[in-house]
């Protein structure tokens, strides 16, 4: 097992990186034969119509295809997508249109065979996160991204975010030395149901609230969490330990309200974890926690940096802005601003200009198909983060530790 | 919008009404980041930062609000304009620069593609803020939610300023809203009138809500946008209609226009009422225009 010191922690990056460089160019876009993209998008809930609103705004692109099996829903789809795209209750259908590009964002347990048709259809697709509900699923779609000839992404849009860039490059650098620990947690209020009048739909809207079609929090929240601590580690947990309940939503739901969880990496660095629907305090945000320094970052709006009192000073640190955060004074991470020292050998970070990261993910996914660009997370991260929380739930239900096995994370 | 929203909603289950008020509530969260100017990432920010050098392309929903907004701006005959940002910006920051920024104030400077769905600036310095419309934006699209999960009864409302009823309250004919005279001192909130809504939206706007201090004046924050200068002729201006959008516009054009224009608005906008505070000799002075009902009035 390899230790996750600074050293080793940068050996290990650059072979994830290479590693990502060399599926990416293997399911490789590059081209698109009218110059306008031609989308479909299958689930047009409130996550579908977040990335249609973003496909929207963008030139060159063309809402060609919605499909949803709830009629109000393909009826919102269809009120973005501004009128002109076909519109299907049967996903097959969209995958046999003249499309370049397919956006899956159901509910998780339909992941895996719609990615599994639509690549084999020679079609570009994002699919949302998590990747599947199941080991095997998600082994099984990332054996077909990694044959694929088309663009293969995961929506895990922190990944297309100039902040978690711009962070990861300095915990890279060692400015906040060896990492010891990260925290993240998701904590919302909110009951995470939607109205339904009609009991035959309960399931069909409510599916985050039930087993066979969801994760629970660890699938909504954790997979998203779970990659970002994957990807600052550069490794993947060696096992985990954790609790969850229903302590506050008794109505029926299946899924855990709230869950705390102990991810062990290598070298004795943990992964600290908590997500609940009932109580907001303190939001969303991950924790890196070094030697040198932390990194808080905040919901992805906001970055700050607490340096430890005997770290080493930055040459940019007195023209960066501060901000105070309790009684510790952290410096803001600004990744359009701040100027790292010559030696971490990135001079200046240039993030262009602030967009939501659902619009970044949407436009790497198109420049991945246009320019033949790799994609911020193709199938082999999103494998590890789904698998990591698909195991983190089986440890909860057990109310045992599991170990992963080398097996968990392989394609 | 850095608004606190208040959603009330009255009859059947309470899991299930809260699971409605949480889905209206996740789309005003929605809306606020698309529209707010305080966001970085917002499409707001995005036009304000670009459509000077290039026609920036927006998604459906905020062309229509932007269309709206232009409507409006005629109907109002400028009145009412969301081209303001600069001089609001001058007054928090900076003073002194407002003959500057009249010549980027206007909707003229702002050109609506409705074929390519942009929007582009006629000359740099032109800002837009949907800050004087789109509370009420938020607020009518959440009454939709509530109102398409079969919810009958409900007052929803932004940082008590714009209100949408749906139906009557379970033990009344009538949702019963209290206009606060601005003037009065802040421990006695004198109630100035109440006025009932039934499935209609309410706003009011006072350019004593918020003020400024520059030099030695002190400004409301509601701009006459043809003079550059605050509207400070109305004390308070409620405007009512179906549509919590429009009379979050309007009550804010009304403190612009005055008595007069007020009144030949409604006029020509039968579905829109208003009333105004105006100063009087002792107390305030009660205009009331077009189809809004008042009870208890209390001024002279």
């Amino acid at each position: 097992m390899e230790r996750v010191n600074r050293r080793a922690f940068l050996r290990k990056s650059a072979a994830v990186a290479f590693s990502i460089a060399s599926v990416g160019r293997a399911a490789r876009g590059g081209e698109s034969s009218r110059g306008v993209v031609r989308c479909g998008v299958i689930g047009t809930g409130t996550q579908g119509r977040v990335l249609l609103s973003q496909l929207s705004k963008m030139e060159g692109v063309e809402i060609a295809a919605l499909c949803d099996i709830y009629p109000p829903h393909l009826k919102k789809g269809l009120k973005i997508a501004g009128g002109n795209a076909k519109t299907f209750t049967d996903y097959r259908r969209v995958i046999e249109e003249d499309l370049e590009a397919i956006i899956i964002a159901t509910p998780p347990n339909l992941h895996a065979q719609m990615v599994l048709d639509a690549l084999q259809a020679g079609k570009h697709v994002f699919c949302e996160s998590p990747l599947a509900l199941t080991v095997e699923d998600c082994k099984k779609v990332a054996a077909a991204a990694r044959t694929a000839k088309t663009v293969f992404q995961v929506g895990h849009q922190r990944r297309s975010s100039p902040l978690y860039r711009h962070s990861l490059s300095f915990v890279k650098a060692g400015l906040i030395g060896d990492l010891q620990q990260v925290r993240a947690q998701w904590h919302i209020n909110s009951s995470w149901r939607k109205p339904v009048r009609d009991r035959r739909y309960e399931k069909l809207l409510n599916w985050r609230l039930y087993r066979e079609s969801s994760g629970g929090l660890m699938g909504e929240f954790g997979s998203h969490q779970l990659d970002i601590g994957n990807w600052f580690l550069g490794a993947t947990p060696v096992s985990v330990m954790g609790v969850g309940g229903i302590n506050r939503w008794k109505d029926g739901r299946e899924v855990y309200d709230n869950v705390q969880l102990i991810f062990n990496y290598p070298n004795g660095v943990r992964m600290i974890y908590s997500a609940m629907l009932n109580s907001s305090f303190e939001g969303n945000y991950e924790m890196f926690i070094g030697t040198a320094g932390t990194i808080l970052l905040m919901g992805g709006r906001k970055g700050l940096l607490f340096k430890e009192p005997d770290a080493a000073a930055f040459g940019w640190e007195m023209y960066a802005k501060k901000e105070k955060l309790g009684e510790a004074e952290g410096i803001l991470l600004d990744a359009n601003a701040t100027k790292l020292e010559k030696k971490t050998d990135t001079a200046v970070v240039k993030a262009g200009e602030e967009r939501a990261d659902f619009y970044r993910e949407m436009e790497d996914f198109l420049h991945a198909i246009r320019e033949g660009k790799d994609v911020p997370c193709n199938a082999e991260p999103a494998l590890k983060a789904a698998v990591a929380c698909i195991r983190a739930n089986e440890c909860m239900e057990k109310g045992q530790q599991i170990q992963f096995a080398e097996q968990d994370f392989k394609v | 919008m850095a608004t606190r929203f208040e959603f009330l909603l009255c009859g059947g289950d309470e899991g299930y009404l809260r699971s409605v008020a949480e889905e209206a509530m996740d789309e005003v969260e929605r809306i606020e980041e698309q529209i707010s100017l305080f966001i970085p990432t917002s499409d707001i920010s995005r036009i304000n930062r670009r459509a000077a050098d290039e026609a920036v392309k927006v998604d459906v929903e905020l062309f229509e609000l932007l269309l709206l907004a232009q409507r409006i701006n005629r109907e109002t005959d400028g009145a009412f304009d969301i081209t303001v940002a600069p001089i609001l910006d001058g007054w928090g920051r900076r003073s002194g620069e407002q003959r500057k920024q009249q010549t980027v104030i206007g909707m003229d400077n702002v050109l609506l593609d409705e074929a390519a769905r942009t929007v582009r600036f006629k000359r740099r310095g032109v800002a837009i803020d949907l800050g004087g419309i789109g509370k009420g934006y938020a607020i009518e699209m959440a009454a939709e939610i509530v109102a398409e999960h079969g919810v009958e009864s409900a007052l929803l409302h932004a940082g008590t300023s714009t209100v949408q009823a749906l139906g009557s309250p379970p033990d009344g004919k009538a949702w019963k809203v209290g206009i606060v005279n601005p003037l009065s001192s802040s421990g006695q909130r004198e109630r100035a009138a109440v006025v009932c809504l039934k499935d209609e939206a309410l706003s009011v706007s006072s350019p004593f809500g918020r003020r400024f201090k520059v030099g030695a004046g002190d400004f409301g924050h509601i701009v006459n946008p043809r003079s550059g200068m605050s509207a400070d002729g109305v004390i308070c201006a409620v405007a009512v209609s179906a549509s919590a959008t429009r009379v979050d516009a309007l009550s804010t054009a009304f403190c612009v226009m005055g008595e007069e224009r007020t009144a030949e608005y409604c006029s020509a906008h039968r579905e829109v009422g208003a009333l105004l505070l105006l100063p009087g000799q002792r107390r305030v002075r009660l205009a009331k225009f077009g189809e809004i009902h008042v009870e208890e009035p209390c001024g002279e």
